[in-house]
């Protein structure tokens, strides 16, 4: 069932409640009251009879003794219907239509009396009861006051009562109509809003007035449809990168394959000169090269993706001096002098990661035809930032904002040659987020490069235990 | 579309469920309430409206009651009080007497000597004049409060009735004094045709009260006599009406169902200043 239809009822079903309960509570407070107004009328009515029975006592005492035929007129002095009884409980006198009965009450106490409130038909009385002594004489007096008029008033405004009832209802059932159609409507707004999303519509959004529930609820369907927007599109540009690295990928696997394809295809075909032949498997192994470099930089990203890293406080200075034993020979090979400069500290890092990332920058660099390589380290704040700086050709600046994506290549024809695969700047991209650091690569597209590396320090300072 | 329809349906039918339920739930209730008042039957303990004499100021013995002294007497302050609540009552609680206050018979005897005296009995109309006692009740005044605690029982009056061929009179005797404090009295025959303002002493000494002074001032029509009591804070007034039925008006009859065309009404009041 609807919402709308379970607030309606439950409108309905709270309001009928809650003005019957209402309507009871003020009926029987007043039915009570008035009982108890007729009860306090009729015991002072028995007072008055009572009085007008001891007076005639008073001056007939022996009124009684002739039986009921020689009381002529004694209704007319009494204010009420009453039945006077004798001490031995005959009855000497009555114009009551009914008797009640009043067993076990001898009236010796003045002020006890007893009642009954008696109901015959549509007709309601309170019978009021007591024994009356006058000089020698005993007598019980019962009177009779009639209180139909106060019960069918009551009835009357019971039956007033439910006529207005009903005419509320009618009048109201229209308002609570509206009042439901009013608070779920800013539900519906927000459950269409939620279908166009599911549409494809990302950008839809609820106005949040005012500062109620149903307002909370809009702000928050708001930050949740703007986190699932920049989630899609997160995704969406995962997805373009994971088509656009397969389509690289792909491209990259092609060329050297159907270079090593058709240069095979002709060796196998056609008759060579040596010299072709050597030109050939010259060919071959290169792209061979090549590929082993590609698959081998893509074994390194995949592992890099999936593996968790414990990263170990080492000093910086020991480490490069380690490293220097590597980068030396590649510098050598190609006639590049090596600088190396660096300030002790302790950072915390992945020592073959590390490794890895600094003779790839050296790599790039050396073959990027520089002349020298210049890497210095130093402590600046709570920061230990790594410089590779080379006066090599330079990265084009237009061209800095993708050198670290996966195949990427500034210069595909020259990285072909040197057997690049233009996953080394992705690499090493991932090897610095792994570690938590930034990376800054500035150019100027001819003198040269700077590659800045800045490593967060724990407590903002060496830590002198482990130098 | 069809699901809309029977879930609409579904509700409006609940909805007159939920309202004549409820109406009929409650009428159950009230018809189970009426049933309850309408059969309420026991022993009630009526409360007087007046508590029982605590006793004179003095601590004198009760014993003395036979004696010629008053047995209860009450001071000016307290007689004012009285005579201003009674005089004032927007209506009668009726009760029985407590200790302290005089019984009916009592009341019927002070009120038949007090006629006698005041002569309104047969030596003043002869022997074939009837005057009879007819009824007392014995009363307190109520006021427009409630009463929060029961009152000193000499705050009520008992109002005895007397009547006869030619003459009704109702007095208000003082409880606990038993003293005449008001009398109206209807004369139907050998009516007198001045207001008897000689009387108004003799009814001042009678309510058990002293005059402040001598002179009893009449005014101007003849009609009204008052007398200033002790420490002037109560008077007794005297009022004298000639009242004569016109043609085609309402004609009095007195309770022997004679008629009479012409009466005096005389009336001696204790009123507060």
């Amino acid at each position: 069932m609807k919402l709308f239809y379970k607030i309606f009822l439950c409108f309905v079903l709270l309001f009928g409640i809650a003005f019957q309960v209402a309507g009871f509570m003020l009926i029987n407070y007043a039915y009570g009251n008035a009982i108890g107004q007729e009860k306090k009328y009729a015991f002072q009515e028995f007072q008055q009879n009572k009085y007008i029975l001891q007076s005639i006592l008073y001056m007939e005492p022996e009124l009684f003794e002739g039986g009921a035929d020689s009381l002529p007129n004694m209704a007319g002095k009494f204010t009420v219907p009453v039945t006077i009884f004798d001490e031995d409980g005959v009855c000497i006198f009555s114009n009551i239509g009914a008797q009640p009965e009043f067993l076990g009450f001898d009236g010796e106490d003045d002020v006890q009396i007893a009642f009954q409130i008696f109901r015959e038909g549509e007709e309601s009385y309170i019978f009021v009861y007591d024994c009356i002594t006058q000089g020698d004489i005993k007598v019980c007096l019962v009177t009779e006051t009639d209180i139909s008029s106060v019960v069918n008033t009551q009835k009357s405004m019971i039956k007033y009562f439910q006529k207005i009832y009903v005419a509320i209802l009618c009048i109201s059932f229209p308002v609570i109509f509206l009042l439901t159609k009013v608070l779920t409507g800013s539900i519906k707004k927000v459950g269409k809003a939620a279908r166009r999303i599911a549409q494809g519509n990302y950008s839809e959004r609820i106005s949040t007035e005012g500062k109620d529930e149903i307002s909370e609820l809009a702000s928050d369907f708001n930050q949740m449809a703007q986190q699932v927007e920049e989630k899609i599109a997160e995704l969406s540009d995962v997805a373009k990168q994971k088509e656009d690295f397969a389509a690289n990928f792909a491209h990259e696997l092609k060329t050297p394959l159907t270079s090593v394809i058709g240069y095979a295809d002709m060796l196998y075909r056609r008759e060579l000169t040596k010299e072709e032949v050597k030109s050939a498997a010259e060919y071959i192994l290169s792209e061979g090269m090549r590929l082993e470099s590609l698959s081998l930089k893509l074994m390194d990203l995949f592992v890099l993706d999936k593996q968790e890293f414990l990263l170990e406080k080492m000093s910086v200075k020991e480490m490069f001096e380690n490293l220097e034993q590597g980068i030396e020979p590649v510098c050598r090979k190609c006639g590049t002098t090596l600088h190396m400069n660096m300030d002790d500290s302790i950072i915390e890092v992945d020592y073959d990661l590390f490794k890895t990332m600094i003779l790839n920058l050296v790599d790039n660099a050396v073959k990027a035809n520089c002349k020298d390589v210049w890497i210095d380290g130093k402590q600046e704040r709570n920061t230990y930032k790594i410089r590779i700086i080379d006066n090599g050709k330079g990265i084009p600046p237009k061209e800095l904002g993708r050198i670290t994506e996966a195949f990427y290549m500034v210069d595909k024809s020259r990285s072909r040659k040197q057997h690049g695969a233009g996953l080394g700047m992705a690499l090493v991209s991932k090897i610095v987020k792994i570690h938590s650091a930034d990376m800054k690569i500035e150019s100027d597209g001819k003198t040269g490069t700077v590659v800045s590396i800045a490593f967060r320090l724990q407590g903002g300072g060496m830590d002198e235990e482990n130098i | 579309m069809k699901k809309t329809y029977k879930y609409m349906f579904l509700t409006i039918l609940l909805a007159l469920v939920f309202i004549f339920g409820s109406m009929v739930g409650m009428n159950i209730i009230l018809q189970i309430r009426e049933n309850q008042l309408l059969s309420e039957s026991g022993i009630a303990v009526i409360e007087s409206p007046v508590r029982a004499w605590q006793g004179r100021a003095d601590g004198t013995d009760e014993t003395d009651k036979n004696t010629d002294e008053e047995r209860y007497s009450l001071t000016t302050m307290q007689v004012k009080d009285v005579v201003e609540r009674w005089n004032n009552r927007q209506g009668e609680i009726l009760h029985n007497p407590v200790e302290g206050q005089i019984s009916m018979m009592e009341a019927v005897r002070e009120g038949e000597e007090w006629l006698k005296l005041i002569g309104m009995k047969e030596e003043v109309y002869g022997t074939d004049t009837e005057l009879n006692f007819v009824r007392a009740t014995l009363s307190v005044g109520m006021q427009k409060d409630a009463l929060s605690a029961p009152l000193e029982p000499y705050y009520s009056f008992w109002t005895v009735h007397f009547s006869g061929s030619y003459l009704d009179a109702v007095l208000c005797l003082n409880a606990v004094t038993g003293r005449v404090w008001s009398a109206r009295i209807t004369i139907y025959d050998n009516l007198p045709q001045e207001l008897p303002y000689e009387k108004l002493r003799q009814f001042v000494e009678m309510a058990g009260l002293q005059a402040a002074e001598d002179t009893i001032s009449v005014n101007e029509e003849g009609m009204q006599a008052v007398l200033m009591l002790e420490d002037n804070l109560l008077y007794a007034q005297l009022k004298y009406q000639n009242v004569t039925i016109e043609d085609n008006s309402m004609v009095e009859y007195t309770s022997n169902g004679l008629l009479h065309d012409r009466y005096v009404i005389v009336s001696y009041e204790i009123l507060a200043d």
